[in-house]
């Protein structure tokens, strides 16, 4: 490819403590180009952008924009030089109407008084080029996740950078969503500016972007234009190995039902939902951001009190009165959507996040014995092949994956009849996601009833006996994972009603 | 619609309420004459230190930190001011004087709490303790008294008080800073949300360290205001404790639901300007008051954090 190198990355290190997040990263980005970054969780990814936002400082290497050095500089100056990055947690001010959230790094000021009505024009500029509108004087709280997403993109635009860089844009938002970014990268390129995307959906990288650079163990390994660049290849270099198992579900002999969902509403969020879920069986609940997947997940773990309608486990009622405690007891775990603050205490140690919930098998007349609860959490986390495999580390450290497999984990201590599972590959590397499938599948074959809320429409055609597509809180239909294709699940999730009987 | 009619319930029910309230109450007590020129003056005179401390509360609590320090700073900086005074009969001395304790003090905590990142908390409860214990060491000599002359100050009046005037003039000053400047909108963003701000290319301790200061001015404005309604000083500060903080967490369950705002402070302030004046007029036992405004603070409390939980949901569901 030709034109000029935008970006220059020279030999850049990066060191926390004894870990080699950085371990001499080479890299030019070309002028005008969708450069995608893929690796593992943990690869270095997020920590690069990082230093080249100017949030961390590098422990060796050169950072080079346009041929000038740029190494050291503070983020505000790296952002007015012309590199904005937008981060994988959105940064907003919830109480803040949307217009203060987009200009928030740059109030226009006429003297010393703020100029919100210049700043609107700004603002509506930019969302007419994104393709979307918003009342701006709505709170960002009030917005729902992928509003929110596009209101951070919207700030990153607001001063025509020259460089956007991407960190996991879509793992929270749904497909429509996900088009309309790549519209909009689509369209920053015809403009001239260029983008660095990092993300873990390797399908949507070959829908946009023009290269792709391998990072593994801090350091990129390869650089090549995507139709160089055949798809098990990249899977096989970003993992360092073969991915031989994807989808594991075996032919599970089913049961009788565990689970029966009876008319289900819940404000406007759940509209009359009705189904069952077998022993042995995984279940997948599709659709988009707000389809009513998570209250669904959440009506039956207890967390959320459904205005009507039943719901069964062995074909008894588990109202009224249901909660987290009462589900734990009658054999429901659930792993859930947001895994950094309802599915694990991340301040505590890898240990204490696996046996929290199992103490009746590490206690004794109300003490824990020590020597028990260390053999329990080593097990476990052999059996997870959790990396590092040390469970004394804190788990807010561990990358996202590693966090996902021992939130699943300390489910596995005590035998569940129904698991319920929200997102639970999302943000997840490809070979961590592999060996979660693994364990679902394993769950399924133990006779457990699994239900699976995705957004994912592969993931659910490769593990599920059956998916129930949602759309607005209700089922529009039901398909057999062995004769849908995915543009059908697709066409169901979107435009649900118009082909809904 | 219905969006908007909720917001400005959610907004303005409370100030109408207080409105209600205090008409109710002279309905009841028709025979107090809680509405008359002399009472509304005095009500105002009470108010203004209450209301000047709180709004330097505000900043503090809008860069999202907290602070105690200023009720044994207050009873500190009065008997400063009394010294000097009595010392030098010059008024003006004597505000420079407790502006650069008050200052210097502040700066101090926000240099720790944002440099060594020490608990905004702990550091002002220390700094509280040590400016009583500091106060007390000066009244073993003798009873403070101010001086005649600085009383003539309160009398001074254009229409309304000069020091109501004053007090309207920083809150003028402050909302313009929090709402129209760029310093305050940045001071917003820190105190919501620390990562936001530091995206947003903020200097996070900078903006602390400012707010820090701005309250250390409004104390010891607060304390000179004092200084010019009262004779015998001992402990002023303890008797502020209370309604400013009641004052900063009432004003942020209204106009900008579950925040601290200056609109509010200064309505929260009044409010509890307005309480104390009553309880005064009909002679509730003083043991009461305390008791009372106690209570206010638990119901602020609750009713800012039930607007926040409102907005959680929202956000969630």
């Amino acid at each position: 490819m030709t034109g000029n190198i935008v970006v220059k990355i020279r030999g850049v290190k990066k060191y926390f403590g004894a870990t080699k997040a950085l371990d001499g990263v080479d890299l030019e980005i070309y002028e005008n180009e969708v450069h995608a970054i893929v690796g593992s969780n943990g690869a270095g990814k997020s920590t690069l952008m990082k230093t080249l936002g100017g949030e961390y400082v590098p422990d060796e290497g050169k950072f080079y924009y346009l041929d000038e050095d740029i190494t050291g500089l503070t983020p505000f100056q790296i952002q007015k030089k012309g590199i904005q990055i937008v981060h994988q947690v959105l940064n907003i001010v919830d109480s803040m109407s949307i217009l203060e959230n987009i200009l928030l790094a740059s109030p226009p000021t006429k003297n010393v008084v703020l100029d919100w009505k210049e700043g609107k024009a700004k603002v509506k500029e930019v969302l007419e080029f994104i393709g979307i509108d918003f009342d701006l004087s709505k709170t960002v709280g009030s917005l729902s996740i992928s509003e929110q997403q596009f209101v951070v993109l919207a700030r990153a635009l607001i001063n025509k950078p020259k460089v956007l860089v991407l960190d996991e844009p879509n793992s929270k938002i749904g497909l429509e969503e996900t088009e309309k970014l790549f519209a909009v990268i689509r369209k920053l390129k015809a403009h001239g500016t260029t983008t660095i995307y990092i993300s873990h959906r390797i399908e949507e990288i070959y829908q946009v972007c023009d290269k792709i650079s391998v990072f593994r163990d801090g350091k990129c390994i390869d650089t090549r234009a995507t139709k160089d660049f055949p798809q098990d290849e990249l899977v096989t270099m970003m993992l360092g190995k073969k991915l031989d198992v994807f989808f594991p579900k075996a032919n599970v002999e089913t049961g009788t039902e565990i689970l029966k969902v009876v008319n289900l509403k819940f404000k406007d969020k759940i509209n009359g939902v009705s189904f069952y879920v077998k022993y042995g069986e995984i279940v997948s609940l599709v659709g988009a951001v707000g389809a009513g997947k998570t209250e669904i997940v959440n009506s039956i773990y207890g967390i959320l009190r459904p205005d009507s309608g039943d719901i069964l486990i062995d074909n008894h009622t588990v109202f009224p009165n249901h909660s987290p405690r009462k589900a734990i007891k009658i054999g429901i775990a659930l792993v859930p959507e947001d895994r950094a603050t309802q599915g694990m205490i991340g301040e505590y140690t890898v240990k204490n996040n696996l046996t929290a919930i199992n103490m009746k098998n590490i206690s004794k007349n109300s003490f824990i014995q020590l020597k028990k609860e260390v053999k329990l959490a080593q097990e476990l986390n052999d059996k997870l092949s959790v990396t590092p495999n040390d469970i004394n580390y804190i788990i807010q450290s561990l990358s996202g994956g590693n966090q996902q497999k021992v939130i699943i984990g300390k489910w596995l201590v005590d035998p569940y009849k129904l698991y319920l599972l929200d997102e639970v590959t999302a943000g997840v590397d490809i070979g961590a996601k592999s060996e979660i499938y693994q364990l679902l599948g394993d769950l399924a074959k133990g006779g457990a009833g699994v239900v699976l809320a995705t957004s994912d429409i592969e993931e659910a055609i490769g593990l599920s006996d059956k998916i129930i597509i949602l759309f607005k809180g209700k089922i529009v239909r039901e398909v057999d994972p062995k004769v849908t294709t995915k543009d059908e699940i697709l066409s169901y999730i979107m435009g649900a009603e118009k082909y809904a009987q | 619609m219905r969006n908007k009619i909720n917001k400005y319930l959610l907004c303005y029910t409370m100030p109408f309420g207080l409105l209600v309230l205090v008409f109710l109450l002279q309905i009841i007590f028709y025979d107090v004459p809680l509405f008359s020129a002399l009472n509304i003056k005095n009500m105002l005179l009470q108010s203004v230190s209450i209301a000047m401390t709180a709004l330097g509360l505000s900043y503090i609590m809008m860069s999202g930190e907290g602070d105690l320090s200023f009720a044994g700073m207050f009873s500190l900086l009065t008997v400063v001011f009394a010294i000097v005074t009595n010392a030098w009969s010059n008024f003006f001395i004597a505000i420079i004087a407790i502006t650069i304790i008050a200052v210097g003090v502040n700066l101090m905590i926000s240099l720790l709490v944002t440099r060594l990142k020490f608990s905004s908390f702990i550091v002002s409860i220390a700094v509280m303790f040590m400016a009583n214990g500091i106060e007390k060491a000066f009244h073993q000599q003798t009873t403070l008294i101010n001086s005649e002359v600085i009383k003539s100050f309160s009398t001074i009046e254009f229409g309304l008080p000069l020091v109501v005037w004053l007090m309207a003039f920083v809150y003028l000053i402050s909302y313009f800073i929090i709402n129209k400047t760029r310093f305050g909108f940045n001071l917003r963003i820190v105190g919501e949300n620390k990562y936001a701000a530091i995206e947003a290319g903020i200097n996070s301790n900078k903006i602390k360290v400012f707010a820090y200061i701005i309250a250390g001015l409004l104390l010891a404005l607060a304390a000179s205001v004092e200084s010019t309604r009262v004779g015998a000083i001992y402990e002023q500060g303890k008797y502020y404790m209370l309604p400013v903080f009641a004052a900063c967490f009432f004003g942020s369950s209204m106009f900008v639901p579950g925040r601290v705002n200056v609109v509010g402070t200064l309505v929260g302030a009044l409010f509890l300007g307005i309480i104390d004046n009553f309880m005064k007029m009909i002679n509730v036992e003083s043991y009461i008051v305390p008791i009372v405004q106690g209570t206010v603070l638990i119901v602020s409390v609750a009713l800012a954090s039930v607007q926040n939980r409102s907005k959680i949901v929202q956000i969630k569901l």
